[in-house]
């Protein structure tokens, strides 16, 4: 690993200001990506800003209307906490499904979703439970939706120094499935993952891992939302939609084919879940 | 079963503080005063002829001591073909081959400085398969074959990629297949895999300015390395010191000569320092030797009763750029090649190939895992299209006292049980009956099983030696150079040393870890010989050593040496059991009251040979297994035939490893190696693209963790005595892991109706068949 200069800012503007001085600084959060990047050499970062020391926000926090995540919480927090486990058990079981439990011991969900990977376990919960993302320059803030935060691969809205400070989830009595499969059950990216989330019969279905982003599929969701009885053949048609609209690419993980098919076989099985259909 | 006072218990692994507590010294740990650390520069190229190398901007470099490549050192390595250079040497042949080594005074020094060496390199055609390996119009991976040295049991062939060929010829394959009522063909492949121990490799050297070396390394075989390492820098065996302290796994990739040589070099540019090089996970899977990658084509033919007369087998292994010690390999599966079955006429043709890949070494089960997974699939592929019961078939076919082997041997009563192996595991898998209605239509349910059988593979003069010391209050040192790499050698080595000296295993101490200087020989750990060649030579060094009590007691007591017993406290007359002298009192000497002494310390040495024979070069018939291990593994499986999504519900083995010296090391052994097993059936694959490996870490090359066990997994012991192993023990150490990948295929196979014959068999290959057979 090449030397690089150390940063601990105490405020957030410091940080942001630090970050803007050179074209080739690097946020450290948990650094559960950031590390390996830079041990192989693919980034080689000339100052590393410590978000831990800015004053970001870290743990969970339970308000009226809404739960709070600080972008600093770690994914072994969130998997952990009751109040989580109770509330959005399909974002705890994500955060659980990340890793080993010394990478959820260090990496933070604001890492996990700031990295972009369209793959990002933490995204489709969050995209599926209408989360919205608090950033920050340092001067001003913005709210951003969950789903318009990704842009692409390991891309976000944010701008040149801009961070991620809050993530702002409304509470509701809806209930929401995640699904992940990967080659070994823990310790693994994810082949697909995804989830379908029901609210006052409306849903939500967001899949990850099978486009350039994490993916909310509108239409097959319209599909469900309009139906007077969802029935399995109601079902089967909603999943085909699901498998039309995703893009997905062959890599190591499995060929665009295989995704397709686990896609459509667990995205019907998630819906007839939260239907009540077995499927 | 005898009465044992040591054996058949489980005693506690005597390296069990030393590893729990941290006390345990593993070769990362040791640091010298004034040492430096090394880097490797390795190819980026699969298959490329080195223009130049320049390294005067990293000998430049502050903090750097020493610089080298082939230019400073061309010394060539292998155990069994010495094929391989220290450094590449006029071309790289497998992306990630070392092209120089750097020390210096930190890692990070040394790592900077490597990236300043500059090599220019002219591309090479790629042989990136076996089949591009055996194309007539080839590239040549070693166009120098025949002028490398090698052991005269291998046949390299001329003007070819074909490392060496092993032929086995036994009665008359012709007529075989002219009596046949059915002959079924079929062709199996697998993948290259990695050991990935849980300790990457690393070594220390020293070359003193008076030409002594010294070596620390993570290391299966301490006195081969030394020999190894003698042979390639040109030393005598007398100024090369080999100490190996405890090894974090080792599965065959710590076997024979590794990454030593890269420290040696080192040490040798820079004398009297100490270089330390130790490999990151990366290095690992780019510069240790993996398993090799085969593909096996097997002809079969049947007699109307089901009996199996004619089998016809080709294997052929890709070795990848060197073959050294892979050269064995393609021997061991050769003269095992139609597995544990009687068949009276067989052709078998194994071959190695040259490749630009990954360098095949060792690996346990040393080609049985390869033969094994294409024999008992087709086994399993006969029976179903014959409407036998697959158990049925294999109890018909398999060798039984009184059947020759492939290679000519006769089995015997003292061979082993095949037959209960296959029993115990389908009664556990309650063969016969339909596995339990899963909850969904489209989860298929199934059973299947494999049997597999191994002798240890060793040239016949494999020796070892060990010793035994008393000390005064009569406890024991027990010594000899089997390495501790997790399987437990310590303990059961020590246990069959108790025994013989019927003494409490309490009362003995093993110096199991050896240094060259001062321990005991031994050939290697490997072949899963240890226990049961070790254990052997301990039995013949506590007979010494009891014979050297005797003579002395026979002076002091005036009987003869043949009327005089030993138990673990005093020797004595027979017969006369007060007519005695307490051990303390002899094992120094014995003292007279006047004072004057006779004998001295007590130390017994012995030694242990196998007794076994080259095989005949045209057709591979002679004595080359010491001993064999039957076994037989079973698994239930389901499948959801909407995912492909394989859950295994049950593993079972059953092994005939005689007597059974520490039951729970014996578990530990055989679970371990059914995991292991199971990952190389549905998960392990190095996958290349364009000739390099795309999955050389641990992100995309998966080996199974906790959470993917099977729900339910079961060893069985049965416990023919083998009367040549010490106390009627044989081996354990890699069966285990040989025919799970087969045993799951035939569930898989019993569950759908689809039939694998590539590994691994993962959840997206059973989809995709699936598929294909709709």
């Amino acid at each position: 690993m090449e030397n690089f200069e150390f940063i601990s800012p105490i405020t957030i503007k410091g940080a942001v200001s630090q970050y803007k001085k050179g074209a080739n600084n690097y946020y450290l959060a948990g650094g559960t990506d950031l590390i390996v990047l830079m041990r192989e050499g693919i980034l080689v970062p000339e100052k590393i800003i410590d978000l831990k020391t800015a004053g970001l926000p870290s743990g969970i926090k339970k308000l009226k209307t809404e739960i709070r995540i600080g972008a600093l919480a770690t994914l072994s927090e969130i998997e952990h906490s009751s109040f989580i486990r109770k509330e959005i058990p399909f974002l705890a079981e994500a955060a659980g499904k990340l890793g080993s439990p010394l990478t959820r011991n260090r990496a933070t969900i604001g890492g996990n979703l700031c990295n972009a990977s369209p793959a990002a376990d933490t995204a489709t919960p969050l995209i599926a439970v209408g989360a919205k993302f608090i950033l920050s320059d340092g001067k001003k803030e913005r709210r951003v939706k969950a789903e318009e935060f990704f842009k692409g691969v390991k891309q976000t809205v944010l701008k040149k120094g801009e961070l991620l400070k809050e993530i702002v989830i409304p509470r509701s009595a809806g209930k929401g499935i995640f699904y992940k499969k990967s080659r070994i059950k823990l310790v693994d990216l994810a082949t697909v993952n995804m989830t379908v989330y029901r609210e006052k019969k409306k849903y939500r279905i967001v899949i990850g891992a099978c486009h350039i982003t994490p993916l909310r599929i509108r239409a097959a969701e319209e599909k469900l939302n309009k139906a007077k009885k969802i029935d399995l053949a109601l079902i089967n048609e909603t999943a085909e939609i699901v498998v039309k609209t995703i893009k997905p690419i062959s890599d190591m993980r499995g060929s665009a084919e295989y995704r397709k098919q686990l896609v459509e076989t667990h995205v019907a099985r998630l819906i007839g879940e939260l239907a009540g259909v077995e499927v | 079963m005898k009465n044992f006072i040591n054996l058949g218990r489980d005693v506690n692994r005597l390296d069990g503080y030393d590893k729990v507590s941290g006390n345990a010294k593993y070769i990362a740990d040791y640091e010298f005063p004034g040492m430096l650390y090394a880097k490797v520069l390795r190819s980026p190229h699969p298959h490329a002829e080195i223009i130049s190398i320049n390294t005067s901007a990293a000998e430049k470099m502050e903090g750097v001591i020493a610089v080298t490549h082939s230019g400073k050192c061309s010394h060539k390595m292998g155990l069994y073909l010495v094929d391989r250079p220290v450094f590449a040497t006029g071309k790289v042949r497998f992306k990630g081959e070392p092209v120089a080594a750097v020390a210096a005074l930190t890692e990070d020094i040394a790592a900077a400085a490597i990236k300043k060496i500059k090599v220019k390199y002219k591309m090479l055609p790629l042989v990136d398969n076996i089949e591009d390996a055996l194309d007539k119009n080839a590239t040549l991976v070693h166009p120098d074959l025949m002028k490398y040295s090698y052991l005269p049991i291998y046949y390299p062939k001329k003007g070819t990629n074909i490392f060496n060929h092993f032929p086995l010829r036994k009665g008359d394959i012709k007529k075989g297949f002219k009596q046949s009522y059915k002959i079924y063909e079929n062709e199996f492949t697998l993948p290259q895999i990695q050991h990935v121990p849980m300790e990457p490799h690393g070594a220390i050297a020293k070359w003193d300015r008076n030409d002594k070396l010294t070596v620390y390394s993570s290391v299966q075989s301490p006195f081969t390395l030394r020999n190894l390492l003698r042979l390639a820098f040109g030393l005598s065996h007398k100024d090369v010191r080999v100490i190996a302290p405890y090894v974090g796994g080792g599965f065959g990739g710590k076997a024979g000569i590794n990454m030593e040589p890269l420290a040696v070099a080192l040490a040798k540019e820079a004398k009297g320092k100490w270089i330390k090089l130790i490999f990151s996970r990366e290095e690992v899977f780019l510069g240790t030797t993996v398993r090799q990658a085969m593909r096996a084509r097997v002809k079969t033919g049947i007699a109307k009763n089901g009996r199996i007369i004619a089998e016809e087998i080709e294997m052929i292994f890709d070795g990848g750029a060197y073959a050294e010690y892979g050269t064995n390999v393609v021997r061991a599966a050769g003269y095992t090649c139609i597995g544990p079955y009687d068949i009276k006429n067989v052709k078998g043709d194994t071959y190695g190939v040259y490749t630009n890949h990954l360098v095949g070494g060792a690996f346990r089960g040393f080609g049985h895992g390869e033969l094994h997974w294409a024999v008992e699939s087709q086994m399993d592929i006969i029976a179903n299209d014959l409407k036998m019961d697959p158990a049925e078939f294999r109890r018909l076919n398999v060798l039984k006292p009184g059947s020759i082997n492939s290679m000519g041997e006769k089995i015997t009563k003292h061979t082993g049980d095949m037959v209960a192996c296959i029993d115990a595991v389908a009664k556990d898998l309650k063969w016969g009956k339909p596995s339990k209605k899963p909850a969904k239509p489209y989860i298929k349910r199934g059973k299947g099983l494999a049997v597999l059988e191994k002798a240890p593979a060793m040239p016949a003069n494999a020796t070892s030696c060990a010793r035994v010391k008393f000390n005064e209050d009569a406890t024991v040192i027990v010594q000899f150079s089997g390495m501790e790499i997790g399987q437990g050698c310590i303990t059961a080595l020590t246990q069959i040393a108790a025994e013989r000296l019927k003494m409490d295993v309490s009362k003995l101490h093993a110096a199991g870890l050896p240094d060259t200087d001062f321990s005991p020989y031994e050939w290697q750990t490997v072949a899963s010989r240890i226990t049961w060649a070790v254990g052997n030579a301990i039995i013949n060094a506590v007979d010494d050593a009891h014979e050297k009590i005797k003579k002395v007691a026979s002076k002091v007591l005036k009987v003869k040496a043949s009327q005089l017993d030993i138990d673990g406290e005093k020797v004595f007359v027979i017969g006369n059991k007060g007519k005695s002298i307490a051990l303390p009192l002899i094992i120094m000497g014995y003292q007279y009251p006047d004072g004057h002494t006779i004998g001295g310390p007590v130390e017994g040495v012995g030694t242990f040979t196998p007794h076994l024979t080259n095989l005949d070069a045209k057709t591979g018939q002679g004595h080359a297994a010491a001993e064999w291990t039957f076994g037989c593994e079973g698994a239930e499986i389901e499948v959801d035939t909407r995912t492909g999504e394989l859950k295994i519900l049950n593993l079972v083995g059953a092994f005939d490893l005689g007597t059974v010296i520490n039951p729970s090391t014996a578990r530990g052994q055989i679970i371990g190696g059914m995991i292991q097993g199971l990952g190389s059936a549905v998960l392990e694959e190095l996958k290349y693209k364009d000739g390099k490996i795309a999955n050389p870490s641990f992100v995309d090359y998966k080996i199974p963790t906790a959470a993917d066990l099977p729900d339910k997994i079961k060893h069985i012991f049965i416990q023919t005595p083998d009367d040549g192993g010490p106390f009627g023990a044989r081996a354990i150490g890699e069966h285990p892991m040989i025919s799970i990948p087969p045993a799951i295929a035939n569930a898989i196979y019993d569950a759908t109706g689809v039939r694998i014959k590539a590994l691994p068999l993962t959840d997206e290959k059973i989809l995709s068949s699936l598929k294909e057979k709709k």
